[in-house]
């Protein structure tokens, strides 16, 4: 006996990223999930965008990582609420892990939450948290190979920050290329170049990111 | 990776179509279809190493899976599609 169910096994994950994404809306939070590979400057750029955005904006931080909080110790002097999520060796953030989170946190007094996902440019493609943005950052040092080779989550983003391009001149890879191969895999994502290190190369990246937050605050 | 989560998915969804399914309930499943479409988020070697492991010592065990590719422009993402149970 064969019975037919044609059910999306992704469907749990789904439907708590929709009542995530309902909540955010009902509270209009700017909910914005950051991904990269490792080491790509996740939290460099989180450092240097919340220097930034805290002035303006109720900023509320939840950090993915594996093992450690080493990532939510360098964002503790902004003072604003972290909320640490460790995987325990789990490879990306899901919605439950999210929705959980939003139980410690005042909805209510936020303008803006902040998710640093699990460094993979793979498994945080499946999972839908329920963000309003994703944001990819591609550091250059990674090679201009890597919007093909990872193309389901470099075609699902909305932003790529092409990152480390102060140090283009050292590397066999330029921001032009890199451009490129991002286009070849999505073609409407906006892409912006900068050095996470350098606050000075951030007003793009501020700018859009404001837009962002501005246009759920008008909601 | 993400197949350990995605293996916990199935085995709850397999539980509860089995559970709310009037022909189904009570029966050893003998296989699963899934079907899914290309670019893959979810590698079979790598799905059914954490899913056997999961149903081991489980009513599932003892089962066996197969795959069927999906046309990509039609549906996108991991189905399950269907579930043979022993008569």
């Amino acid at each position: 006996l064969k019975i037919k169910v044609l059910k999306n096994v992704m469907l749990k994950n789904d439907a708590l990223g929709a009542d995530n994404r309902w909540e955010f809306k009902k509270k209009n939070i700017f909910v914005l999930n950051m991904t990269s590979s490792p080491g790509a400057g996740k939290t460099t750029l989180l450092e240097n965008s919340l220097q930034h955005l805290t002035k303006k904006y109720n900023v509320a931080v939840i950090e993915g990582d594996l093992y450690t909080s080493k990532d939510a110790e360098r964002l503790e002097k902004f003072n604003i609420p972290i909320i640490q999520i460790n995987t325990e060796g789990g490879c990306h953030l899901d919605a439950k892990m999210i929705n959980a989170a939003l139980k410690t946190l005042d909805l209510d007094k936020l303008d803006v939450l902040i998710i640093e996902n699990v460094g993979n440019l793979v498994c945080p493609a499946s999972f839908d948290l329920g963000a309003n943005k994703m944001a990819l950052l591609y550091s250059l040092t990674e090679g201009d190979d890597k919007p093909t080779k990872y193309a389901t989550m470099f075609s699902i983003a909305d932003i790529v920050v092409i990152n480390k391009v102060d140090i283009a001149p050292y590397l066999n890879v330029n921001v032009d290329s890199a451009i490129v191969e991002v286009k070849k895999v999505n073609s409407k994502c906006d892409i912006i170049a900068l050095s996470a290190t350098k606050p000075e190369t951030l007003n793009e990246w501020n700018q859009w990111i404001e837009s962002e937050i501005e246009s759920i605050l008008k909601d | 990776m993400h197949e350990g989560k995605i293996a916990e998915y199935v085995f709850d969804l397999v539980k509860e179509t089995i559970s709310d399914d009037d022909e189904l309930k009570g029966k050893k499943v003998k296989k699963l279809f899934f079907s899914m479409s290309h670019p893959y988020t979810v590698y079979p070697d790598s799905f059914e190493f954490y899913f056997f492991e999961l149903i081991k010592g489980t009513e599932l065990e003892g089962l066996t899976i197969e795959y069927e590719e999906l046309d990509p422009l039609e549906k996108s993402g991991f189905y399950l599609t269907s579930i043979e149970v022993f008569d």
